[in-house]
């Protein structure tokens, strides 16, 4: 195990401790400088807290990790453990009777103004207002006058306020302020009339606004794309990568019911840290699309799956003259391995979806303007080569001589691949044509029109594969929901056709596809193991920072295990932890595919 | 009962005694042995119960609970039982559920199925949500009633009128729609607010 892993998500890599305390009795080791709260968050001990955030810098308003310890000036008088400097031989009581005390009396003030709308809220099932008040609250209310009423209203394009359920805990202001960097929020009005809001005439528009409603520790702020579309205590999280851009963004894509509800940032301290951007979130609706290809073709005629594949399996044994290949930055590793082995020594071409906004928080996570979640991967598979407009004019080329007896063309880039109009024009030139496409639009209509075949390709939460990021980590991608009805993911399909090409004598999963590309590119891929990717990936051989090129490399900060992994805030960890890895391909069929579960 | 009875104890005997026949045993009398007696008593039986009320209730027309029947074994129809549930509306015509998803968590029986939405603008600030769809399978239900016990909006409840035949599984998934229409006669006392 490398350090890497051993740290965890959010370790520190290089922890020595200087001393030791003791929290109720347990002996933890820190550092100089560290509060009680992140000594005891690293050492598994939790206290509980609202204000505090492991990316934020400390607040110390929600006075909910009041704790008692020793060495502390006046002595005695309870102290906030986020805020509090560990000292060497320190004694903290966070779990007595005393302390209890303390939290259900700071639990009551909390509560005050805070109305009883869980059935309505939805933060409720991952609100850390509802999980301190089963654990530490008092049963009843001895709240008799009129509660205060706060304003409701949208902030910005993707969050919305509701005032009567803020605790000021400040999270969105030091968000704003601190990592975006662009302040729009403040707090406004004094005592028990403050709630949050923008400064007049702004709204909450940064590319990042959306962390603030997974930040929120209650149901104040809330993402108005997944609001009242189900209950988080129904959603099952599959830990994949988003295919925005470059960055990789590690996630969790959320599903109930076969639908993808919502897709939430997941700690990866070296790739985005707790963050993700807006534009992220929202690509998982790509896949509900209208512009989706949602059944098989053949000449234009929707026909079933299974035989849409069976005609292509044909045209792939029946092929004459030369293969021309054209995939797209959206194809995962093993997907291009599989297509430039089944392309064999034809000409092939990636396209890539062109540059888009970029920004750099303060603290380092970068939207990279690559929007292509794998251009590395295809550069390290593919060659350069094969990229941008060389790779197609090797394509029109080979085209244009007349010889090409199959083009394929695998299109899985959202809004169809921006393939230039005379490699379009020139694909009319081979005699049959495969196209596995995502979105069918004006962009590749031309491809689509005239194929012999087409498939629907697999969108991103679809997949199971890997991506490189623009840093060149290699990073799993897991399948969250099926592909469309009845369809086969893009890896299933190119496998079987290099199976009927007679290149390989079986159908293999990504991780044996993934083991055949690490074996074959030891340059660009040795030394990684697919089952040893993990959660949070691995950098690829010649990884680094100068990869990224654009916006600001992310740096490793000194974090400490994060809230989000120490204990039950926001996000409910527990659901997303169990390793579910779902096989694209039904268990039935693995017989006959030669290939066994482990394989998956 | 009586003949009924008095016949097996009849063969009893003779089953007892099989080999040694005696003078007069049942049996082997005259009368016994032309079997009018015994044609007639039965007769007589059959004439009875015919000329007396039918006691087959034409379920699903009728239920045995309409003929106010005095037999302890039926009795009256519990006003507290757990029967087909109804989606309640309040005085606004609103359906009062807001899709909390409470009574699918609650439900052991999983045949609860609700997709919320976002309420009409027109419905005031009051309502934020409410059911896109509310399916419920009544094979599926055990009428538990813990979608009742779980409401906290005293939106759903349970109804003493007892299921109806269907000729197909699907009618009886009851959507919204249904849900919010049925046996909206039911005289369900209101609880009163916490």
């Amino acid at each position: 195990m490398t350090a890497d892993a051993a740290a965890g998500p959010g370790g520190e890599p290089g922890f020595t401790p200087d001393f030791t305390f003791s929290i109720d009795g347990v002996t933890v080791p820190a550092k100089k400088g560290d509060t009680i709260l992140k000594a005891g968050l690293r050492a598994g001990k939790f206290i509980p807290h609202y204000c505090w955030h492991p990316g934020l810098s400390i607040a110390g308003n929600c006075r909910i990790c009041l704790v008692h310890a020793t060495k502390t000036m006046p002595p005695g008088k309870p102290v906030i453990a986020c805020a509090t400097e560990v000292v060497e031989g320190m004694e903290v009581e966070s779990d007595g009777p005393r302390t209890k005390e303390l939290r259900e009396g700071v639990m009551e003030f909390l509560l005050i103004n805070h109305p009883l709308d869980c059935p309505v809220c939805d933060q409720a099932g991952e609100c850390d207002l509802q999980q301190y008040s089963f654990d530490h609250g008092r049963e009843t209310s001895r709240f008799e006058e009129e509660k205060t009423q706060r304003p409701r209203k949208d902030l910005g394009p993707l969050i919305r306020f509701v005032g009567n359920r803020c605790i000021v805990c400040t999270r969105c202001v030091r968000f704003c302020e601190e990592v975006a960097g662009t302040g729009e929020l403040s707090v406004v009005n004094r005592g028990d009339a403050s709630w949050i809001d923008t400064f007049p005439g702004v709204e909450l528009d940064n590319p990042m606004s959306g962390c603030v409603a997974d930040i929120c520790p209650v149901g104040a702020l809330l993402d108005k794309d997944s609001m009242h579309s189900t209950r988080v205590w129904l959603l099952r999280g599959t830990k994949s990568v988003c295919a925005g851009c470059a960055t990789g963004c590690n996630v969790n894509v959320e599903t109930f019911d076969e639908k993808v509800k919502r897709i939430t940032p997941r700690e990866n301290q070296a790739v985005n840290r707790w963050w993700m951007c807006d534009a992220g979130r929202l690509t998982w609706r790509e896949a509900t699309a209208p512009a989706r290809v949602g059944a098989a073709r053949i000449a234009g005629q929707e026909v079933p799956f299974a035989r849409a594949l069976e005609r292509a399996l044909e045209l792939v044994r029946d092929a004459s003259g030369g293969v021309v290949g054209l995939t797209t930055g959206f194809a995962s590793n093993e997907e291009l391995f599989t297509f430039q082995g089944l392309v064999g020594r034809g000409a092939i071409a990636a396209a890539f979806a062109p540059d888009g906004a970029t920004f750099t928080s303060r603290d380092g996570f970068a939207i990279a303007a690559d929007k292509n979640p794998n251009r590395e991967g295809a550069r390290r598979i593919l060659g350069e080569g094969a990229l941008g407009a060389a790779g197609q004019d090797a394509a029109i080329a080979a085209l244009e001589e007349g010889k090409v007896g199959l083009a394929i063309v695998h299109d899985a880039a959202p809004g169809g691949a921006p393939w230039s109009p005379r490699l379009l024009a020139a694909l009319g030139k081979a005699k049959a044509r495969i196209v596995l496409a995502l979105h069918e639009t004006p962009a590749n209509a031309d491809a689509l029109r005239g194929a012999a075949v087409v498939l629907p390709a697999a969108h991103a939460t679809e997949k199971d594969g890997t991506f490189v990021n623009a840093m060149g980590r290699v990073q799993r991608v897991r399948p969250a929901v099926p592909p469309p009805a009845g369809a086969r993911s893009d890896l299933d399909v190119l496998e079987e056709l290099a199976r009927a090409a007679a290149l390989q004598p079986r159908v293999l999963s990504a991780a044996g596809v993934f083991r055949r590309l690490a074996q074959a590119l030891p340059a660009q891929f040795g030394g990684l193991d697919y089952n040893a990717l993990g959660e949070l990936g691995r950098p690829a051989p010649g990884a680094g920072e100068a990869l990224l090129g654009r916006g600001r490399p992310l740096p490793i900060v000194d974090g400490v295990r994060s809230g989000y992994e120490a204990g039950p805030v926001s996000r409910a960890p527990g659901r997303a932890d169990d390793e579910q890895v779902r096989p694209s391909v039904h268990h039935e069929s693995l017989v006959g595919y030669g290939t066994r579960r482990g394989d998956l | 009962m009586g003949n009924v009875h008095d016949h097996a104890h009849d063969h009893g005997h003779d089953h007892g005694h099989g080999a040694e026949e005696e003078e007069g045993a049942p049996g082997t009398t005259l009368a016994d042995r032309t079997y009018i007696p015994a044609v007639m008593r039965g007769i007589k039986l059959t004439l009875a119960r015919f000329l007396q009320p039918k006691a087959t209730v034409q379920y699903p027309e009728e239920s045995v609970y309409d003929r106010g029947s005095d037999d302890r074994a039926i009795g009256t129809q519990n006003p507290r039982l757990r029967g087909e549930h109804i989606l309640v509306k309040d005085e606004q015509g609103r359906e009062k559920c807001v899709a909390c998803l409470l009574c699918m968590a609650a439900c052991p029986a999983l045949c609860i199925y609700i997709e919320p939405e976002a309420a009409p603008a027109d419905w005031g600030p009051d309502r934020e949500r409410r059911p896109k769809v509310f399916e419920l399978d009544m094979l599926r239900c055990i009428y538990c009633g813990y979608c009742e016990e779980a409401c906290p909006c005293d939106a759903i409840r349970l109804t003493p009128k007892l299921y109806q035949p269907t000729t197909s599984r699907l009618e009886r998934v009851y959507d919204k729609q249904r849900l919010l229409e049925n046996n909206q006669d039911a005289q369900v006392p209101q609880r009163p607010r916490k």
